[in-house]
């Protein structure tokens, strides 16, 4: 073998060990097979149509018969988690969409197959099949930082789809698109220990489920927010890379909304260009997003740009004791095509201890901090 | 498919990273898009899942046919050239990969997309030229020239960007 061979045996090595896939591929897997259209030869779909509807009129008869049914996680003879035996509650149907030209009918349920812990299974229902996945409670749904029990997502067949579960801290769930526009998710009671359930299906022509918010009131106090991308890999999000390039997605600040004139943003789904127009310097710097509330940030010419999600509403420096550094909040600003948000912040004056960038939701609660050490410069 | 659901789930298993990997090494954008596609239109063809080696060959030559498209799609759609090329080998694999194994990959990327599929397969799948013929849609004759073209062609890529 030459050495070009070796040595290309070994980038393709090193090349594909940097890729890995996502945690919950198999329930994806299950929900693409489900929402594609099978290549059913014409008796199979006819034996098909005839096993749901033989089922829908046992489920119908049996859901009738057990209006009290008991609500405890079933005793593990398993098996199908759309069996009556096997719910944790009610399924619901929570969303009617048309797939297809055919009508179709999106069910939760939360049911548990095995007795080691519930799932939320979903599925679709259409005149001539129904199928669909489940996906297993977060291993870390105890935890206070966690509002999202249960979270999966799934792409293909033409639609993207969000389907989750909050604990009972949560009031509502807001989903925010790529395009900067939310949606608020309408919850269901999953019938167990007041966790509830939601989903939502959209068409790939339109904007992608970006970011879900779990908060605990009307006002907006965040229990959680989860960046989609972060979570379901990078191809679920159009431009999801982090190297400003592609389309372009948002702007900031948004036309006509005044601020910085010497401050612009340039956005993409998960990276941010970011322009400081200095008294005699320009600074420009691609900025990766990360995942958190505090997204991204940049320092020079005396200012601090930090990019943030859509759940935060002011953004200040803190010392490292704890202190607001006087002058330094700043309310974010949204920006125009894109959930992100943009706060124009003044650089500190020198501290050896040195600062903490800090955003904070409605409440003043701090959902992010990152040392100012790690910002751009 | 129905009686055969515990054969896909572990042939989903037990392939799914090393289809997505295939498909990240031929310039997918979104590789496990593409994976994700192969195993819905494997998941379709019940028949091929009677033989796992069947399968796995099915599964290889539609991540390859897939990828094919889709990195010609990408290059026909881009109005900036470089952005073709940053879709054949994205920047986010390539910024954490090793300065020499950048160069090489940024040339493997450059290749045309039968070169690149023949030096993938034969260099990071290890196949024979008979699976790598049923992979590529070719015959052994044709794989062989393919691999040996896309060798010099690289050759003379990682010469040019010394």
């Amino acid at each position: 073998m030459t050495d070009l061979e070796t040595r290309l045996q070994d980038a393709l090595a090193d090349l594909t060990h940097n890729v890995q896939v996502r945690g919950d591929a198999w329930q994806e897997h299950q929900r693409r097979f489900a929402i594609s259209h099978p290549r059913r030869t014409p008796w199979l779909v006819v034996a098909a149509a005839a096993v749901v509807l033989v089922l829908g009129l046992v489920a119908a008869t049996e859901l009738l018969d057990h209006g009290s049914r008991e609500r405890r996680p079933a005793s593990g003879s398993g098996g199908d988690p759309w069996a009556m035996k096997n719910y944790l509650g009610e399924p619901v149907v929570a969303e009617t969409l048309t797939m297809g030209g055919q009508p179709v009918r999106h069910e939760l349920v939360l049911t548990d197959t095995s007795g080691k812990g519930p799932s939320l299974c979903d599925r679709y229902v259409g005149s001539s099949s129904a199928s669909g996945g489940c996906t297993s409670r977060d291993p870390a749904a105890d935890i206070e930082q966690v509002a999202f029990d249960w979270l999966t997502g799934s792409q293909g067949g033409g639609v993207h789809s969000v389907v989750g579960a909050v604990d009972d801290r949560v009031m509502k769930v807001q989903v925010w698109m790529s395009n900067g526009d939310a949606v608020l998710a309408v919850l269901h009671p999953t019938g167990w220990e007041g966790t509830r359930m939601f989903a939502l299906t959209i068409p790939d022509t339109g904007p992608t489920p970006q970011r879900v918010v779990a908060y605990s009131d009307a006002t907006g106090t965040v229990l959680q927010a989860v960046d989609l991308g972060d979570r379901f890999g990078s191809a679920w999000l159009p431009h999801g890379s982090k190297s400003c390039a592609g389309t372009v997605a948002g702007t900031w600040p948004q036309p006509g909304a005044g601020g910085a004139g010497d401050v612009a943003v340039v956005l993409w789904s998960a990276s941010a260009k970011v322009t400081i127009n200095g008294t005699d310097t320009v600074a420009s710097t691609c900025l990766g997003l990360g995942p958190g509330a505090l997204a991204g940030s940049m320092a020079a010419a005396g200012r601090i740009v930090v990019v943030t999600g859509p759940e935060v509403v002011t953004v200040e420096l803190r010392s490292l004791s704890g202190a607001t550094v006087a002058g330094s909040s700043r309310k974010v600003a949204p920006s125009a095509g894109s959930p992100f948000q943009v706060a124009d912040l003044p650089d500190p004056p020198p501290d050896p201890a040195g600062y903490r960038i800090v955003a904070l939701d409605v409440s003043g609660q701090v959902v992010d901090r990152t040392d100012f050490s790690n910002v751009g410069h | 498919m129905d009686g055969d659901v515990d054969g896909f789930a572990e042939l989903f298993h037990g392939q799914f990273t090393t289809m997505t990997r295939l498909a990240a090494a031929l310039g997918a954008d979104d590789p496990e898009d593409v994976a994700q596609e192969a195993f819905v239109r494997l998941h379709r063809s019940a028949p091929r899942l009677r033989d796992p080696h069947a399968a796995i060959g099915y599964l290889r030559a539609t991540v390859v046919n897939l990828t094919r498209s889709r990195v010609r799609h990408l290059g026909v759609v881009s109005r900036n050239p470089v952005h073709a090329a940053d879709a054949a080998a994205s920047a986010e694999q390539v910024a954490v990969l090793r300065e020499d194994t950048r160069v090489l990959v940024a040339a493997l990327g450059r290749l045309s997309a039968r070169h690149r599929e023949a030096l993938v397969l034969r260099y990071w799948l290890d196949l024979t030229e008979a699976e790598m013929a049923e992979a590529m849609g070719v015959s052994r004759g044709t794989v062989k020239s393919h691999v040996s073209r896309g060798l010099d062609a690289l050759t003379a890529l990682m010469e040019g960007s010394r």
